[in-house]
């Protein structure tokens, strides 16, 4: 097939910076560790807050495991609960959130996590909170008339 | 119309393309504006670790 | 100096393309304004008659934007595209498109009046277990069944005109059309069996629950580049050809 050498040049070049993009993207991914935040456990929404850990949404402290602490959040129409939490500077914290309704974002800006919460699955996110500050958790995915006004706050105190 | 189209598709080969270098040099400004996009954002990403 | 007399589709051809072409602009127009109104409504600068809030605003936006301006250019211009290059469209796709167009128009009519009755403020994704009345789905639907009435009369008029012209090579402009066409009604597989086979049962009470992560991916199994970069390929192929014919 008869190709232009400019064709062949940017050809080569668009098919190694994908390469590139990919390998980057993949080795983030499986040996480090950066993987999308929806685990596959599914919850029955209709019962979420019926049983652990939903039924105490907040942060708990966990012996045992990769993360210090669990930090668990119920979103429903319009509310996260908890509306305000504080967080030891420095801690390690796994996020774990579903929703009782319909599908919400949570997402909080300033920091990498960024996850949607679907009803009848689990999300779950490990972040490391290593700046001092107060970070707004908004709703980033349309669920309704009282969409934007959907927020909670992540204290980091010293 | 359509006829003399199909003439001048299996005549490609001694067409004159007339010069791509412009063409080639637009085509990777536009790669090096994706690339240093990529680049910053996975940085940001980075960052906030 | 180009003749414009050498631009000419078949009249009654063109009728049918420019049909499309007034419904798709209507919905450029419509669809931009509510652009502008969503600022001034989200900003509190304006606050809208008949208790229209902000969210029915930008579900108005996307869908006239995203799916049906989309949908009507694309099926429009491959119309015009496949009369001009290969002669005239035949009797029965001329058909099948007319019948196709008002498909696409009831379905869009039906969409757009459950959304400005405040039925149907999902946004243009309509994501589970975000409701909407039965009528928007169904509506929706019709758009999707009206393309594919129109990629039938094309992909119907290609054969025809392979059979009466052993041998030869296609016209560009009718293949970017026709491969358009197959991969439009693959990608809308996806959107149709989510609402048909999920949302419209589920919003008729038929089904208590709904699957979110399979509608979502059925969903976005659609993926956007089919309905852009459907008019904008063979927008751009067609302006280019034409410029051939300028020099």
């Amino acid at each position: 097939m008869h190709m232009h050498k400019y064709e062949k040049i940017w050809l080569i070049f668009g098919t190694a910076a994908l390469l590139f993009f990919l390998t980057v993207l993949g080795v983030s991914a499986f040996y480090m560790g950066n993987q999308p935040p929806s685990c596959l456990a599914t919850v029955d929404p209709a019962k979420v807050t019926e049983e652990k850990p939903f039924s105490e949404p907040g942060l708990h402290k966990v012996e045992g495991e990769e993360w210090d602490y669990e930090l668990v959040f119920v979103a429903s129409a319009f509310v996260y609960n908890p509306g305000h939490i504080e967080v030891p500077k420095g801690a390690k914290v796994k996020i774990i959130a579903t929703t009782t309704d319909v599908i919400h974002g949570f997402a909080v800006a300033g920091t990498n996590i960024n996850m949607m919460l679907e009803p009848g699955y689990i999300s779950e996110y490990v972040a490391t909170f290593n700046k001092a500050g107060e970070f707004l958790v908004l709703c980033n995915e349309y669920c309704g008339t009282g969409h934007h006004l959907m927020n909670s706050r992540i204290e980091v105190v010293e | 119309m359509a006829q003399s189209k199909l003439k001048e598709k299996t005549d490609v080969h001694t067409e004159d393309h007339g010069s791509l270098k412009g063409t080639l040099a637009s085509v990777f400004m536009v790669g090096f504006i994706i690339v240093i996009t990529w680049v910053s954002v996975y940085f940001l990403f980075l960052n906030r670790l | 100096m180009l003749k414009s007399s050498s631009f000419k589709v078949d009249s009654r051809d063109a009728k049918l393309s420019m049909a499309h072409f007034y419904v798709a602009f209507v919905a450029l127009a419509i669809g931009g304004f509510a652009g502008l109104l969503q600022v001034l409504v989200r900003t509190g600068k304006v606050s809208l008659p008949l208790g229209i809030d902000y969210y029915q605003v930008l579900t108005v936006h996307g869908v006239l934007l995203g799916l049906v301006l989309t949908t009507f250019f694309i099926m429009g211009f491959q119309f015009a595209a496949i009369s001009r290059t290969t002669g005239g469209l035949t009797d029965l796709a001329r058909k099948l498109g007319w019948i196709g167009f008002i498909v696409m128009t009831i379905g869009t009519a039906m969409a757009a009046t459950m959304v400005l009755l405040k039925e149907a403020s999902v946004l243009f994704t309509f994501y589970a277990p975000l409701q909407a009345h039965p009528i928007f789905y169904i509506g929706l639907t019709l758009v999707v069944v009206g393309s594919w009435l129109a990629g039938a009369g094309m992909i119907i008029n290609y054969v025809k005109w392979r059979k009466a012209n052993p041998g030869k090579v296609s016209p560009l402009l009718t293949f970017m059309a026709i491969v358009n066409t197959v991969l439009w009604i693959v990608a809308t597989i996806g959107v149709a069996a989510t609402v048909l086979g999920q949302m419209l049962p589920w919003s008729l009470n038929l089904v208590d629950t709904i699957d979110v992560l399979i509608s979502r991916t059925l969903f976005w199994y659609l993926d956007i580049h089919s309905f852009t970069s459907g008019y904008y390929l063979p927008t751009c192929v067609g302006m280019l050809l034409f410029q051939k014919y300028l020099e």
